[in-house]
C-alpha cells in the first residue's frame, strides 16, 4: 500500500481545477461560453480575432483532461477496498472516467482546428466551433455512469465501517442527476438548455466541480483510513501477507 | 437499564435524530435547491415572453394536471400508512401499501406518456417555443424523478417485507429515507402543477 503515491493521484482532482480555470477561462476566454445563437459570421470573426489566446488557453487545459486519469484510478483503488477481490463498480468507474481525457482533448483540438486557418468560410469555422461545444458541454454520458456507479457503491458498502461516508454516495447520485440536462442541448441554439444556457452549461459547471472536491475530500480520507490499517511499516511495501484488507 | 428516564417526546431526553440519514438530506435539498434554480429560471423567462407563455398554457389540461396531483398526494397517503405498518412490524400489510403507491407512480407516468405524446402529435416539442420548452424540461426531470422514485419504493418494498424480523435491524432509517425522497418528489410535483398549468 502505498499513500503517497495514491494521494498524490487524488490531488490530480484539485489540480485539474486549478489548470482548467487558468487555461480555459483565464486565457482562452471561454467563460462564459459564447453563443450558440451568433451568426456564422460572428463566430469566425471570433476565433480569427482571438485565435490566439484560444489556442494558447486549450493547450494548457489539455492537461486539465490528463489530470483527470490519476485522479479516477485514485477513487477506483479506494472504492476497490467496498468490493474486495471481484470489484465490478470501481473497475467501471476506472473504464469510464479514463474516457475523460479524450472528452476534454478531442472538442478542444475541433476548437484549435476552427482558429488554425483564418481564411476558412464563416460556415466551417462555425461548424468546427459546434463540433468542440455541443460535447464538451454535452458529453455528459460517461460522467453519469461514474457517478451512478460510485454512489451505488458507496451506499452499498457493507463494512461496519463503510470505506467512504454514506453522504458521499447520495452526493454523487444528486449530481449524476443534475448533469442530465446538458445531454439536451442538441437541440438548442439559445435558451437555458443551450450549451451556455443557465441549465446545461451553468448547473453542470457547479455541479461538476462540487462533485470533482466532495469526492476528493472523501477519498483522502479514505487513503489515511487505509493506511492505519496497514500501520505505518506497511509503507515500505509488500509485506508478503495480503489480507482481505489488502483488496 | 433500570434508573433512566423513559424518554417521551415531550421530555426531550431523546437525542435529536434525523429521520432517514443525513446523506439522504443532501439529497433532497440540494435537489430542491436546483428545481428551486429552475424555477426562478422559468419565472424570469416567463416575464420577458408574457403573452406566449399565456397563450401556450391555454393548450395544457388543468383536469389532467389534477388527476398527476391526486394521484401523486394519495400515493404519499400510501407510503405515509406503509412507515406506520413497518414500524409495528405488520410485513404483511405494509407490502401492499407500497404495491399501492407504486401503482399511483406507474399510473401518472403512464398518464404523462400520453400526455407528451399527444403534444408531439400535435407538433408541439421542447423546441416550439419557451413555454413547452419548460413544459417539457420540468416535467421531464420531474417524471425522472419518479421513476428513480419508483426504483427507490421497490427497494422499500423488499424492506417493507422484513418489517419487524430480526433481519430488518437498524434499517428503519433506509425506509424512512426511501419514504422522504417520495414525499419530495410530490412536493415538487405541487409547485410544478401551479407554476405550469395554473398561474396566468
Amino acid at each position: 500500500m502505498n499513500a503517497r503515491s495514491q494521494r498524490l493521484c487524488a490531488w490530480c482532482g484539485p489540480a485539474l481545477a486549478v489548470v482548467f480555470f487558468i487555461g480555459f477561462w483565464m486565457i482562452a476566454r471561454f467563460i462564459p461560453p459564447p453563443s450558440p445563437a451568433q451568426s456564422a459570421a460572428e463566430t469566425a470573426n471570433m476565433y480569427r480575432e482571438h485565435g490566439f489566446r484560444i489556442r494558447l488557453g486549450l493547450e494548457i487545459t489539455m492537461w486539465a483532461g490528463v489530470l483527470c486519469t490519476p485522479w479516477v484510478i485514485a477513487l477506483g483503488l479506494q472504492m476497490k477496498r467496498i468490493e474486495g477481490r471481484w470489484a465490478p463498480l470501481a473497475l467501471t468507474q476506472i473504464g469510464l472516467g479514463v474516457l475523460l481525457p479524450l472528452e476534454f482533448i478531442i472538442p478542444f483540438y475541433f476548437f484549435m482546428t476552427a482558429a488554425y486557418r483564418k481564411g476558412r468560410s464563416d460556415e466551417s469555422i462555425q461548424m468546427l466551433n459546434d463540433l468542440g461545444w455541443l460535447p464538451f458541454d454535452g458529453l455528459i454520458f460517461t460522467l453519469i455512469g461514474q457517478c451512478v456507479v460510485v454512489g451505488i457503491a458507496i451506499l452499498s458498502d457493507k463494512h461496519e465501517k463503510p470505506i467512504f461516508p454514506r453522504w458521499a454516495g447520495y452526493m454523487s447520485l444528486w449530481c449524476g442527476l443534475l448533469m442530465l440536462p446538458p445531454g439536451l442541448n442538441v437541440f438548442f441554439t439559445r435558451g437555458p438548455l443551450a450549451w451556455n444556457g443557465a441549465i446545461s452549461w451553468w448547473v453542470l459547471l457547479a455541479v461538476f466541480f462540487v462533485w470533482l472536491f466532495g469526492l476528493t475530500y472523501v477519498v483522502l480520507q479514505a487513503i489515511n483510513d487505509h493506511e492505519k490499517e496497514y500501520g505505518a511499516g506497511a509503507l515500505e511495501g509488500n509485506r508478503g501477507h495480503a489480507g482481505a484488507a489488502d483488496l | 437499564m433500570t434508573g433512566l428516564a423513559t424518554p417521551s417526546a415531550l421530555s426531550g431526553n431523546r437525542p435529536p435524530r434525523v429521520p432517514g440519514e443525513p446523506g439522504m438530506w443532501l439529497f433532497i435539498l440540494g435537489d430542491l435547491l436546483v428545481f428551486a434554480y429552475v424555477f426562478a429560471v422559468f419565472l424570469v423567462y416567463r416575464a420577458d415572453h408574457a403573452e406566449i407563455f399565456a397563450s401556450s398554457q391555454r393548450n395544457l389540461s388543468v383536469g389532467v394536471g389534477v388527476i398527476y396531483t391526486l394521484l401523486l398526494l394519495t400515493s404519499s397517503m400510501f407510503i405515509v400508512g406503509a412507515m406506520s405498518l413497518m414500524r409495528v412490524g405488520d410485513r404483511e400489510r405494509a407490502p401492499r401499501y407500497v404495491l399501492m403507491a407504486m401503482a399511483c407512480g406507474m399510473a401518472f407516468a403512464v398518464i404523462k406518456v400520453f400526455e407528451y405524446s399527444g403534444k408531439v402529435h400535435a407538433g408541439i416539442t421542447l423546441n416550439t417555443n419557451d413555454f413547452y420548452l419548460f413544459y417539457f424540461f420540468l416535467t421531464g426531470m420531474h417524471l425522472a424523478h419518479v421513476l428513480l422514485g419508483l426504483a427507490i419504493l421497490t427497494a422499500m418494498w423488499f424492506l417493507a417485507r422484513r418489517a419487524g424480523t430480526p433481519s430488518m435491524g437498524n434499517k428503519m432509517r433506509y425506509a424512512e429515507g426511501f419514504a422522504c425522497f417520495w414525499h419530495m418528489v410530490d412536493q415538487l410535483w405541487l409547485i410544478i402543477f401551479p407554476l405550469l398549468y395554473l398561474l396566468h
